[in-house]
């Protein structure tokens, strides 16, 4: 699908209450204009809240819930009921797409036991974590999805341990579908969309969202920087469908061969709440540690890959 | 109060606590802006990416972009592949 292609109705209206450059609302456009309006939103505490609910008024178009941070899985499971109650008796046509629409720490730390338990009972929504790395709506505190070394207000001096994942866990819960997207490639945030809304059951997409006053950038840069994060790995784009991990976008290009990882210290530095890596001096023991995980990620799966293509070859040789 | 949310009043005699989707929840956000984007009509190859990149919805797909709203963050300016979008700091209203 081409951006011409992209529908131009906006569910999303202009004028809302959030950050100049807000990598937010910047996703739940794509969002909703791949899954289009029959679509209920439940909105889980987050920054999103902030402009999803200043009373009286609301910049989402869509019919939207204003949920509590543990209550993620449980509405959505008790919508997907509602409305498949409505459609047997005849009240709705089609059934609406439900939408859970969760910051990091509504996904990664307060909410995953709601979560967790709905994606057992595999029952019928999209979860989107939308991941600014960090409780950036109450100023920026530390969250399970904050990365090594980055600052904020209650880790001064850098985060002491690494992140979660928690897209793998939902992998590893075994549901139909699971994705992770970037604000800087929406073409491909789009497919992913797309596909999830024609899958049955619970399908997560994981969205990074890189937030200028956080991450301490400009608010300019919140696409280049959500760019640089593939680029240098720190952020990876897949697909997991029926058992099986698809790289897409920029991550299958380094896989490829096509292009090389930019060091990851281009991303760091671009950003603020790293700056304590560099001055007063540079910290090569941590800058080091982060590049060393991301080459070990990236060189197993380039190995992979070529042995891929290598059995393939062998087994399109004509038999001898 | 946004226009649908008086009628309800009117019509069914007392407010509601739900939310009416309406342009400009925050009000006129424009007035956040310090740098407005001005367009190089000329340099525009209608590749779109502004559009999609816009946090806020503020340009169309005919590429005009709504002052009202715009808060001057400045992505467009920075994503355009060609330069057609420069950030001019803002004249003072009188």
């Amino acid at each position: 699908m081409k951006l011409k292609d992209f529908p131009e109705e906006e569910l999303f209206l202009q004028g809302s209450a959030a950050c100049q450059g807000c990598p937010g609302s910047a996703a739940i456009r794509v969002a909703f204009k791949a899954l289009g309006r029959n679509t209920v939103l439940s909105v889980i505490a987050s920054c999103t809240s902030v402009f999803q609910s200043p009373f009286p008024v609301s910049a989402l178009e869509l019919p939207t819930l204003n949920m509590a941070f543990a209550t993620g899985g449980a509405t959505a499971s008790g919508l997907s009921a509602a409305a498949d109650r409505l459609v047997a008796r005849g009240v709705l046509e089609e059934k609406p797409t439900i939408l859970v629409w969760a910051g990091d720490g509504g996904t990664y730390d307060i909410g995953i036991q709601a979560l967790s338990g709905a994606a057992e009972r595999n029952a019928d929504f999209i979860y989107v974590c939308y991941n600014n790395e960090a409780y950036s709506n109450t100023g920026t505190q530390r969250s399970g999805a904050t990365p090594y070394a980055a600052w904020t207000t209650n880790t001064t001096k850098g985060k002491e341990e690494w992140r979660k994942d928690v897209a793998q866990i939902m992998v590893a819960h075994g549901i139909p579908y699971v994705a992770t997207a970037s604000l800087a490639y929406p073409t491909d945030m789009f497919r992913k969309f797309a596909r999830a809304k024609e899958i049955k059951g619970t399908r997560y997409i994981e969205i990074q969202a890189p937030c200028p006053p956080g991450w301490k950038f400009p608010s300019s840069h919140t696409i280049k920087v959500a760019r640089l994060a593939v680029q240098s790995g720190m952020w990876m784009l897949y697909e997991h469908e029926d058992g099986k991990t698809t790289y897409t976008a920029g991550t299958q290009r380094i896989i490829q061969g096509q292009s090389k990882l930019v060091p990851v210290e281009e991303y760091l530095r671009a950003q603020g709440r790293f700056g304590h890596l560099f001055s007063p001096e540079r910290d090569e023991k941590r800058i080091g540690e982060i590049q060393r995980r991301i080459d070990h990620v990236f060189e197993t799966l380039q190995f992979t890959h070529k042995m891929k293509e290598h059995i393939m070859d062998i087994e399109m040789a004509p038999p001898r | 109060m946004p226009k649908r949310k008086k009628k309800e009043a009117e019509e069914i005699g007392f407010v509601t606590t739900l939310s009416v989707p309406s342009e400009g929840s925050a009000g006129l956000t424009g007035s956040w802006r310090v740098f407005i984007p001005v367009l190089d009509g000329e340099r525009c190859n209608k590749c779109l990416l502004c559009w999609i990149y816009c946090p806020e919805a503020c340009i169309n797909k005919d590429i005009r972009i709504n002052y009202d709203y715009c808060k001057g963050c400045g992505i467009c300016a920075e994503e355009c592949p060609r330069g057609a979008i420069s950030m001019v700091k803002e004249e003072k209203k009188q």
